[in-house]
């Protein structure tokens, strides 16, 4: 087994930076140093991983979680860091949502919750990849992921817009 | 059945718009990997980070030279706390026995042990309280009861006996 091809870097990259630096933010301030840091690892890797993206969330989430267990250490900093924090989200197209609130809703949510959400939702993964990243079986995974979705809706204050099945008069 | 349909519904539609929600990620560059290094083939493998494939830990990174040195250190600590617990064992103490001359032979008879010496002095202090002290130590040589009388005890009784008799 060799080394992961620049190719694969290069398109795991495009697709997986941005979700990770989601997931990483969950918990530490330094999100993209973390990523980028995960990718130069995996890059000086003498024998790939099977599952690269399985594998590069698991280097940033245990990254991420040092990093925000050194950042505790320093509470007093905390404060000062929070008021500068950035938002999770760039403003999306879908106006249906505000970004800010959808960042803030998101961060209420319990860990375990929105864990499931951001890497089933931004980072793409199955129930069964994030199963084996939490090492929390799938049906715990499966019903963190649906309790928080609605969670959110109901913070939100999401109305759908599809059209419902019409009931007959 | 169809309450659960529309809530798939609703949460698909709901999933759809935060998933249009992009990530915000400033502080990442760009232009990363930079291709030169992503296509470069690797030619120092000492260099390399190793994380386990499998569950993403990382291995410890100590260069090798510091890898031994605990090692070392503690089996070096070890050895020399062997030796020692082995030299305690093995170590003979001294007897501290002091040599009392009780036979009549003149070099022993004029050489008095420190042992009469401490007795006297000790029975003196009794008797007659610490001031006493000075006279005692004052005087060079302590005379050993031996070097005293050359009679036994048999004849100082019986000399004791006489003398309580003409005082009587």
């Amino acid at each position: 087994m060799g080394t992961l091809g620049p190719d694969a870097v290069t398109q795991l990259w495009r697709e997986q930076s941005r979700a990770l630096v989601l997931y990483a933010r969950q918990w530490c301030d330094t999100p993209e140093d973390i990523v980028q840091e995960a990718f130069l690892t995996l890059v000086r890797q003498p024998d790939a991983p099977d599952h690269p993206t399985g594998w590069i969330y698991r280097v940033v989430r245990n990254r991420a979680q040092n990093a925000g267990r050194a950042r505790r250490r320093r509470q007093s900093r905390e404060t000062v860091a929070a008021e500068n924090r950035p938002s999770w989200f760039e403003p999306g197209q879908d106006d249906r949502l505000d970004a800010d609130a959808a960042a803030e809703a998101l961060q209420q949510l319990p860990d375990d919750q929105r864990e499931a959400i951001v890497a089933r939702i931004w980072g793409g993964l199955g129930f069964d990849e994030i199963a084996r990243l939490t090492e929390s079986p799938t049906s715990s995974v499966y019903r963190n992921y649906r309790r928080g979705l609605l969670v959110l809706q109901e913070r939100l204050g999401w109305k759908c817009e599809t059209p419902k099945t019409k009931t007959r008069s | 059945m169809r309450d659960s349909q529309n809530q798939n519904a609703e949460l698909s539609d709901f999933e759809a718009a935060l998933r249009s929600l992009p990530p915000r990620a400033d502080r990442l560059p760009s232009d990363w990997p930079p291709e030169p290094f992503a296509s470069t083939d690797c030619v120092n493998p000492s260099g390399h980070e190793f994380v386990c494939v499998h569950c993403g830990c990382e291995a410890p990174t100590t260069p090798p030279r510091r890898r031994w040195a605990w090692p070392t250190a503690f089996g070096a600590m070890t050895t020399i706390a062997a030796v020692l617990f082995v030299a305690i064992f093995l170590r003979q103490p001294t007897p501290n026995v002091t040599t009392i001359a009780s036979d009549g032979s003149s070099d022993l008879v004029a050489q008095p042990t420190v042992f009469p010496f401490y007795v006297t002095l000790r029975n003196q202090v009794l008797r007659d309280g610490v001031d006493s002290w000075q006279s005692v130590g004052s005087s060079d040589v302590v005379k050993s009861p031996a070097h005293e009388s050359p009679t036994g005890y048999r004849e100082q009784i019986e000399t004791l006996l006489k003398e309580l008799n003409h005082a009587g």
